[in-house]
């Protein structure tokens, strides 16, 4: 039985913006199964693409939109999209996800994968409508923001055609750009960059086809076996009611919600930031992405100025917000708004801005370092000020958008507390109060990661966060886990409601894979996650690279339930290393790659 | 005896008649965790308790005019 009438399209679409020209693959039938799609196919197809040391705008590095086996299916969050490409924020291998409406529409017009690659002379938007494919000018496009541009093409092509697009960073190949699909965002690692590099604006997709399961029947058993479990959880209802923002109160009582730059884990004005004041004050709708039964996303309006952004979401509320010690609601709507609009990671921007508010606090930067701008801890008018230079890119947002890490290069000292890993800008739960947590950020391979594996149950109530006994192995199961749902793909909530079990029980239906036990699934998520390894290990990254800043390390807690506390790296990583069957410098061994079976297939 | 006031988050009130915050009289001494017990929430239901807005140890001895909160798990990221 084909691929094609096993939760695959078997069609790979490659767009050669250089020439001009597309071609199709079909998928290896022997890979599959040992890589399952999504992230795993990505991985396998770049680590193939490309030789170490390559920069990441150079025309011939792929950028790569990939959906999985369980995509475009009734299964929970089945819509989700998975983009990989080599990262210019971190120079690693660059996953990154979103919901919205992209990934089921692209797999029911033919494909699997789209793998672009080359670059084009002049704007262009790549128009795919099922098997048609052409490519067409956007320059009339170039230089307007995701909504505008969003609104523009549903206009040009029709409502049912679903978009990604780059906005104005994205353009001036900011490394905090990302790929905006209705609002929802694959925001991390730059992914937007290099889509701009190629000068591609958007991709506009119609697909009126569906997908095939192996055992439809038994698919659709365990589908509703998956989705009610997820109605039953009363962690998943919690999110329904207050979005991700429900968690803020928690993180700031656990000691891990990072206050100006990362220097405290608890806000002394986290009530304002609060899931219930977002809901009670602005939000006034909420929305779900494709086949999902959360539905998390909350929209607010802005009371002044009244645009209305999707959020904002804990990651957008901690950067902007606590990080910033910044309380003023309005402002970071606001600033949430401007980075849509723009096109880049509402993280990285808040981490930015919470930097330069420090090297402000410490007298390294001057308001005539910063065009006049004030850049006191709390204040939203700086806010909202940093963030429109970041985002236009003008006078000295011409350095902060090019992140924490080139930012810190220019101050000597500051480099201790410049809050990146490999060059991307930390999310929003504080190292010191959750070891796990940090132990992730230093090996993730896109850098500084809440969502590889991040063990972030720790800070929830799930082990003691301030210990590192057992952590190495708490982020390694966590790691496989989720490596296994950004194959398939599923969104990273599902796993507060079904476990590798469930998906299993879903995946074999679906391909006839016929995995005998979760473990076997586990496999595919350990090779996944050791082949972006290789990827990284090609391109230099050792042990001395999986580093926290200093302020992690060497700068004891000062206050909070983790008072005292440092990150103690070095043990936790050597445990890890030897869990993963990697050598002391953090490079896979013959024996593992064998066990694996990568040795195979590369 | 010491006064406190306990908190409960999120569905964790259903445990004592909707109410999200009580005042209870304790003896003095009292632990976290012997206030689970007094509380009625099912200890497998919280995922940590705060004392005054900070996560605490269930081994914590609770004084006079703390105000105790229990989390429920929550998702998130």
């Amino acid at each position: 039985m084909s691929l094609r009438e096993r939760g695959y399209m078997n069609n790979i679409l490659y767009v050669d913006l250089s020439t001009g020209t597309t071609k199709n693959k079909t998928l290896d039938e022997k890979i599959m199964p040992l890589l399952l799609g999504g992230k795993g196919l990505a991985a396998w197809i770049l680590y193939n693409a490309l030789d170490g040391g390559i920069d990441p705008f150079a025309p011939e590095v792929p950028l790569i939109f990939a959906v999985g086996p369980l995509t475009g299916t009734t299964a929970p969050t089945a819509g989700r999209l998975g983009v990989f490409t080599k990262s210019p924020a971190t120079g690693t291998i660059l996953d990154s996800y979103c919901g919205g409406f992209f990934g089921q529409t692209m797999k029911w017009a033919g494909y699997d994968a789209i793998v672009v690659t080359g670059a084009s002379e002049t704007p262009c938007t790549i128009v795919i409508e099922n098997d048609a494919v052409r490519i067409e000018d956007a320059g009339d496009l170039w230089g307007r923001g995701t909504m505008q541009s969003t609104d523009q093409l549903r206009q040009q092509y029709g409502p049912e055609f679903k978009t990604a697009v780059i906005g104005g960073a994205g353009e001036r190949l900011s490394p905090i750009s990302g790929i905006f699909c209705d609002l929802r965002t694959a925001g991390r690692g730059g992914a937007g960059a290099v889509m701009g590099s190629k000068k591609l604006k958007a991709i506009a997709v119609k697909g009126t086809g569906s997908v095939t399961v192996h055992d439809p029947e038994t698919f659709q058993e365990m589908v509703w076996v998956s989705h009610r479990m997820l109605r039953m959880s009363s962690q998943i209802t919690r999110m329904k009611d207050y979005g991700t923002a429900n968690i803020v109160e928690l993180i700031n009582a656990a000691g891990g919600l990072p206050t100006r730059n990362f220097q405290q884990g608890q806000f002394e004005g986290h009530e304002e930031l609060w899931g219930e004041t977002w809901k009670d004050e602005y939000w006034d709708e909420s929305a779900a992405c494709y086949g999902c039964g959360i539905g998390c996303t909350k929209i607010a309006q802005h009371k002044r100025l009244g645009m209305r952004v999707d959020g904002p979401e804990y990651e957008t509320i901690f950067a902007l917000g606590s990080n910033c010690g910044v309380t003023d609601r309005e402002a970071i709507i606001e600033v949430n708004y401007l980075c849509d609009d723009y096109g880049i990671d509402t993280i990285s921007t808040g981490v930015i801005i919470g930097f330069v508010m420090e090297l402000y606090q410490r007298k390294m930067m001057s308001s005539a370092d910063l065009d006049g701008i004030e850049a006191e801890w709390g204040s939203g008018d700086a806010l909202v000020a940093l963030a429109k230079k970041i985002c236009s890119g003008d006078g000295i947002g011409a350095k902060l958008e090019k992140g924490v890490k080139s930012l810190s290069r220019e101050y000597p000292g500051s480099e201790d507390f410049a809050m990146h890993v490999k060059g991307l800008e930390m999310p929003g739960y504080l190292p010191r109060g959750a070891k796990g947590v940090a132990l992730s950020y230093a090996i993730s391979e896109r850098g500084a990661c809440h969502l590889h594996g991040s063990p972030l149950s720790e800070l929830m109530g799930g082990a003691d966060p301030l210990t590192t006994e057992g952590k190495a192995s708490l982020f390694k199961m966590n790691q496989l886990d989720i490596a296994v749902v950004d194959s398939c793909i599923l969104c990273y909530f599902t796993k507060f409601g079904i476990t590798l079990k469930e998906i299993m029980q879903m995946i074999n239906p679906c391909t006839g894979f016929n995995y005998k036990n979760p473990r076997e699934l586990e496999i595919v998520g350990e090779r996944v996650t050791t082949l972006s390894r290789l990827f990284n290990v090609r391109e230099g990254f050792t042990r001395k690279d999986d580093a926290l800043p200093k302020r992690c390390t060497d700068e004891p807690l000062a206050s909070g339930p983790g008072k005292g506390h440092v990150v103690e790296l070095d043990g936790m990583m050597s445990e890890y290393y030897k869990l993963m069957g990697w050598d002391e410098d953090g490079v896979p061994t013959k024996e593992k790659l064998k066990e694996l079976k990568l040795d195979q297939i590369l | 005896m010491i006064r406190i006031e306990l908190q409960l988050h999120g569905e964790l009130k259903r445990h004592c008649d909707d109410q999200s915050k009580l005042e209870m009289t304790l003896e003095e001494g009292c632990s976290v965790k012997q206030l689970i017990g007094k509380s009625g929430v099912p200890a497998e239901e919280i995922a940590f308790a705060a004392v005054n807005g900070s996560r605490v140890p269930v081994d914590h001895v609770i004084e006079d005019g703390d105000r105790v909160k229990l989390f429920q798990f929550v998702a998130g990221g």
